[in-house]
């Protein structure tokens, strides 16, 4: 039906819609009446969903009414029917749009304008609100969004629904577990892929199952449904691809009884490398080393410590650490330790009282292997530390800028909630971290194993070599960790004692590269302090030095010497 | 309750706030603005990724939040439907 002597009060209305939509949907986000939208998803020809930013029982909207509009050419708008607004059952953020009239109902391909009249519980309704709707039936396939999983999760979205069937709504299944858990249901399945000769292959994977409603779905109907579970159908992988696979003709249907179109654009691609060193789990970190009585050399100080898999809280992982180098003096700069083994980390925090001392509890445990850099050393030990965060303890430079950006962000949002226009949206980089910041935590911890086997202790130099006797291991460990930073320079502090309430024995070597057995008891202490100064406020480049002393099993050989190394990060 | 509602409602939970929290929030600007005890990463970033996977089955890691692919509240709820 066309409308053509109303055209132009047709077209006003979209644009003083859509000035509204854009003066003032962007910047009022929590006013009571205004849906700011964010998406929305097409769930039946007759009903779609409005995703808000804010809440709608904060935004009090109890209900509403609208128009659809469909678009044609630039001369061309036809009324498509009546909207009514209500609210999903379960799902806050969105609203509910019904369409009726004549003739009611959207097609596929389409674009179209939808104008909303919202009601608000106990204050004056809002001004029009209008979104623009796009009934295209393109899906694009993108890698998930978990790093963890990137290489083999994929999955279709777009906000035209999904359908098993080919008349009625399909949306993700989800099993109920009990106790307030669920988990997504997943099917076996056979993908269509293409490789990049054009070839057409079957991929096996692991697909979403689906639930359908009705064909003709009531409105209480439409309220169960949850809007995040439309349009999107998720593809597990057996194998990661190891080259790009153009995705096929997907097993479903659109809403509209169509075969949805693939975004030319869209690949199962193999995962990339992490962009960041941060976004890695592995460190390493070579130095030069010198100190007295020493000739310069080299020291590694690697880490690698990724989290394989979770369970009941759990980081669980492999542990490998080295402290090592080519110094064979009594002043020696590394600790010539080298750690192979796994761990397992919970944190716990306290957040049942309001102002708690006690913030915070970390719990690591494992078990390592323990030796040194001539694998002459045999220790196997078990391990447990409990890491105490007290409440104002933790305040980095870092954490303040943040805080000092979330409170720009809530005046801004005060500001602009009491009808003003800031110039301007705070970002995040917009604000320099305080001068000074600071961290402090204190360990609790035990190491109990032994050194398995005798062995026979090799000279670095020389032929000398000594029996190390088999020994029981029992160590409590303390330790206090510190952290000052101020301006472009960080003073980083750990203080390890090591209470040895077994005696245990070590081999040490000489300057004239003889060795001699020692028995060790008692308390041994390590500090480490590092400094570094940043060239830049980036930290792109840097310089640190590292200031050890004091001793560290399994081999309890003095350490008393200073590091320095440079540190570029792009 | 959906999805969406409970990603929030975990989220306003774990970051101790007294309001929901926007979709478009970064995760680590709320946790740093709760005045927090400890890290970010990984401690804090396990913690929310141990309520997510009780609740929702999912696989999710430390490692995958800021500054892996997870930074805000809607990334999240993604995280959810994928995981």
């Amino acid at each position: 039906m066309k409308h053509r002597s109303s055209r132009c009060n047709m077209k006003a209305a979209i644009f003083l819609a859509f000035a509204f939509l854009i003066c003032g949907i962007h910047a009022v986000s929590q006013t009571p009446g205004v849906c700011a939208q964010q998406g929305y998803k097409i769930l039946t020809p007759t009903a779609l969903a409005i995703n808000c930013i804010t809440s709608v029982d904060t935004l009090k909207i109890n209900g509403g009414s609208g128009t659809v509009v469909l678009h044609g050419d630039a001369n061309y708008l036809q009324a498509v029917g009546n909207v009514k607004v209500s609210q999903f059952n379960d799902a806050d953020l969105w609203l509910l749009l019904t369409l009726s009239g004549s003739p009611g109902r959207l097609e596929a391909g389409k674009k179209y304008t939808v104008t909303l009249n919202l009601s608000v519980t106990a204050i004056p309704a809002a001004k029009p609100e209008s979104i623009e709707i796009d009934t295209t039936e393109t899906y694009s396939v993108a890698a998930s969004i978990v790093d963890s999983q990137s290489a083999t999760h994929f999955q279709y979205s777009s906000v035209v629904g999904i359908s098993d069937t080919g008349n009625a709504l399909s949306f993700l299944k989800w099993e109920d577990l009990g106790g307030g858990r669920m988990r997504k249901v997943m099917h076996d399945c056979n993908i269509p892929v293409l490789d990049g000769e054009n070839h057409l292959l079957s991929a096996p994977a692991k697909c979403s199952t689906l639930t359908t409603i009705s064909s003709t779905p009531t409105e209480d109907q439409l309220k169960e449904v949850d809007p995040d579970n439309v349009g999107i159908y998720n593809v597990q992988f057996a194998e990661a691809p190891a080259t790009p696979l153009i995705p096929g003709t997907p097993p479903f249907k659109t809403i509209f009884g169509n075969p949805p179109k693939i975004d030319p654009k869209s690949r199962f691609s193999p995962k990339k490398a992490p962009a960041t060193k941060d976004a890695s789990q592995y460190y390493l970190n070579l130095n030069w080393a010198a100190g007295r009585g020493t000739v310069p050399a080299w020291v590694l100080d690697g880490k690698v410590a990724p989290t394989l898999w979770m369970s009941r809280g759990f980081a669980l992982g492999p542990a490998a650490s080295a402290d090592v180098g080519n110094n064979k003096l009594s002043g020696q700069t590394y600790t010539d330790t080298i750690d192979f083994g796994f761990t397992a980390q919970k944190p716990h925090f306290f957040r049942d009282a309001p102002h708690p001392v006690l913030g915070e509890v970390l719990f690591v445990t494992g078990a390592k292997y323990e030796t040194d850099k001539e694998f002459d050393r045999d220790d196997v030990l078990g391990t447990a530390d409990l890491r105490f965060n007290f409440s104002g303890l933790y305040h980095t430079r870092q954490v303040g800028a943040l805080q000092r950006f979330s409170r720009a962000m809530k005046q801004y949002e005060e500001r602009v909630n009491a009808g003003q226009k800031p110039a301007y949206t705070p970002q995040v980089d917009d604000f320099q971290p305080p001068l000074v910041g600071y961290a402090l935590d204190f360990h609790t911890g035990i190491e109990a194993g032994g050194s398995i086997i005798d062995t026979t202790v090799h000279a670095s130099t020389g032929k000398a070599t000594e029996v190390l006797p088999a020994y029981s291991i029992f160590r409590f460990v303390p330790q206090v960790h510190g952290l000052l930073e101020v301006g472009k320079v960080s003073f980083d502090a750990n203080m390890t004692g090591r209470g040895l309430t077994l005696t245990e024995n070590t081999v040490l070597e000489t300057a004239s590269d003889t060795l001699f057995l020692k028995q060790v008891s008692g308390w041994k202490g390590l500090l480490t302090l590092t400094n570094t100064y940043a060239f830049d406020p980036q930290g792109h480049f840097a310089i640190n030095f590292i200031f050890k002393d004091g001793f560290a099993p399994p081999v309890y050989q003095r350490v008393n010497a200073v590091q320095a190394g440079l540190l570029f990060k792009y | 309750m959906g999805i969406s509602d409970t990603v929030i409602q975990i989220v306003k939970q774990w970051a101790s706030m007294g309001r929901d929290p926007l979709g478009t929030e970064s995760l680590k600007v709320l946790w740093a603005a709760s005045n927090p005890p400890g890290p970010f990463q990984p401690d804090a970033a396990q913690d929310l990724a141990d309520q997510i996977n009780k609740k929702f089955g999912t696989s999710l890691k430390a490692a995958d939040f800021d500054p892996g692919s997870i930074k805000t509240v809607n990334n999240l709820i993604k995280a959810v439907t994928q995981g």
